[in-house]
């Protein structure tokens, strides 16, 4: 199963936005772009994602805990191995155009051969699922806090473009 | 010579008091008694900052002020309670500006959650369009996760139902109104009225107004009451409308079908008197025309100035006219008495009223409250007057507030 925010490769880092975008209230405000000044030799913050790379995010996940959570459900889980289970659902993740085949085998890769251990993996993944829209949702919401944005409802075909763009903004990047 | 002192007792020693040292010396004890006294103080008023510091990390204002009242803490007190009332005031300051943001905040989600729920589209990627939108206006991206999961699980038309109560519990008891069904007044269709689409009801007056909220509260108030007291006005009239309608029929007369039905319908409605002998058609006409005549003092206009009731009394429909004049004027003089009334209603409360009033009567037509005393020729001609939208969104607004029947469907023989 896919980490919640790794639809093309690795997990990248979680978004972090600043309280104070949250709060609105102290500091210099998120551009409209949402990058942001920072001081000289701090990381830069990533970008904040545009609303239909937001929306993209949230079908994501969404799609993601659909799976999980019918795993969880699972009255043999923890009992014995469901590591053919969790493929299909992996599976059907690809065949939806939420996951590139890629990353699916990467994830899978990193599924445990222990019953418990697999369990742990899919609560670890189901809450990591939940904290990613959250995070998410919450960096937009920092950054374009009361502004007018492009609502231009994002197209669902093209999914994997608009991750891409997220995925691009949360990859790890030398200053400046 | 014998030194004889050794069989004395020595004398006391001289006690080293305060004034008898050196001055140089009582200073620095002053200073020392003086630091001990400010160490003792600052030390008290830490104290109290401590013993009123809340578990969120705020300080609780009254427990600081109590414990500031310890006589150790004398010496700090004044120093003390300045900070505090700085403290106080910055506080206030920031509660009030919080308010005002969150305030607008609620606003617009309420304007969000009423669009939402109105939208026939409650599919998955509609609602996380809205949940993104939602999350930009202020909502809590947590509670708007949780919010989500919860309509996933749903299917499009609970989930308007669970929007429609979340727009209703953040607008208040003002906004509970439930979705029904209503006659088109021009197509005799049946219509269903949409969540949220017209709000009214209480409305809960926050303290603290501003000068326009509070001139927009008063205005409102103010019309509700004169919106009550006209449409009080106006029934008697309206209820005898269908009879006025009959007793203009050119066949009308002491030996019609109509006429002992016509005379008991106003006697019931309070126009005749029951004991009158009213044995012919002129005479009823006669006493229906003071009627009339009475019932123009009634309507909107007519008591603001001499002139106005002058002119309200030559413009009031009276059955010296002819029927083609009479009942459409007796008909628009209600159409407008209702349209005056119905601008409290149809706002629903007291936000931005003023504005929301000048635009009542841009937006509505008076024919629209007066669709249910037309027959379904008049009706049907409505259908090519160039206001024909209006009239009909007034006339679905207005059987929506309860201000008028749903006219008889022109199938149902009408």
């Amino acid at each position: 199963m896919a980490n919640a925010l790794s639809a093309q490769g690795g997990p990248p880092p979680a978004p972090n936005p600043q309280p104070s975008a949250i709060m609105g209230g102290q500091g210099a405000p998120m551009a409209p772009g949402g990058s942001q000044a920072a001081p000289q030799g701090a990381p830069m913050p990533p970008p904040a994602p545009s609303h239909q790379q937001t929306v993209a995010a949230l079908r994501h996940f969404d799609a993601i805990e659909k799976e999980l959570s019918g795993l969880l459900a699972d009255p043999d889980l923890g009992k014995s191995d469901l590591k053919s289970k969790i493929i299909d659902g992996t599976t059907k993740l690809v065949a939806n155009g939420i996951l590139t085949a890629s990353a699916a085998v990467t994830e899978l890769g990193t599924v445990p051969e222990r019953p418990f251990e697999q369990k742990k993996w899919l609560e670890n993944h189901f809450v990591q699922t939940l904290q990613a829209a959250n995070a998410v949702l919450g960096h937009h919401a920092a950054a374009f806090a009361g502004q007018q944005v492009d609502t231009t409802p994002a197209n669902p075909d093209d999914h994997q473009q608009h991750m891409a763009g997220l995925m691009s903004n949360y990859a790890r990047r030398p200053n400046g | 010579m014998v030194d004889l002192s050794g069989l004395y007792p020595a004398p006391p020693a001289q006690p080293q008091n305060l004034l008898s040292g050196n001055p140089g010396a009582i200073l620095g004890m002053v200073g020392q008694v003086n630091a001990l006294q400010q160490f003792q103080a600052h030390r008290a008023v830490g104290e109290a900052y401590q013993n009123a510091l809340n578990p969120d990390g705020s300080v609780d204002q009254l427990k600081l002020a109590a414990g500031l009242k310890a006589p150790q803490a004398a010496l700090a007190a004044p120093e003390a309670i300045g900070t505090m009332l700085e403290q106080r005031g910055k506080m206030i300051a920031n509660s009030t500006t919080q308010f005002g943001l969150k305030q607008s905040q609620n606003a617009e989600m309420q304007r969000l959650l009423a669009g939402y729920a109105q939208d026939p589209d409650q599919s998955d990627e509609k609602m996380r369009d809205f949940a993104v939108t939602a999350a930009r206006a202020g909502g809590d991206p947590n509670d708007i996760n949780a919010m989500r999961q919860e309509l996933l699980s749903q299917n499009p038309k609970q989930r308007a139902a669970t929007i429609g109560n979340a727009s209703r519990l953040s607008m208040g008891a003002g906004a509970a109104s439930t979705p029904e069904t209503v006659t088109d007044p021009i197509t005799g269709q049946q219509i269903r009225i949409p969540h949220g689409g017209f709000s009214g009801g209480a409305q809960a007056i926050p303290t603290g107004l501003s000068p326009q909220r509070a001139a927009d509260t008063q205005s409102y108030i103010a019309d509700q009451a004169a919106s009550a007291k006209t449409l009080a006005d106006i029934r008697t009239a309206e209820q005898a409308y269908p009879l006025l309608e009959k007793m203009t029929a050119p066949q009308f007369g002491p030996l019609s079908p109509e006429f002992s039905k016509v005379k008991n319908g106003l006697v019931s409605l309070g126009w005749l008197d029951p004991k009158s002998p009213i044995a012919d058609a002129d005479t009823l006409r006669q006493e229906v025309a003071k009627k009339l005549s009475q019932n123009s003092l009634m309507m909107p206009g007519a008591t603001r100035s001499n002139e106005g009731m002058a002119a309200q009394y030559q413009s009031n429909p009276s059955l010296f006219l002819s029927k083609e004049a009479n009942l459409p004027l007796l008909r628009d003089a209600i159409g407008m008495a209702k349209q005056d009334a119905a601008a409290p209603l149809f706002a629903g409360n007291a936000n931005d009223y003023q504005n929301v009033k000048n635009n009542h009567y841009l937006t509505t037509d008076p024919r629209g409250f007066v669709l249910h005393l037309m027959d379904v020729k008049t009706r049907a001609a409505l259908k090519n007057d160039p206001n024909a939208a209006k009239i009909h969104a007034t006339g679905l607004k207005a059987i929506s507030r309860g201000m008028m029947p749903p006219p008889i469907a022109p199938n149902a023989g009408q």
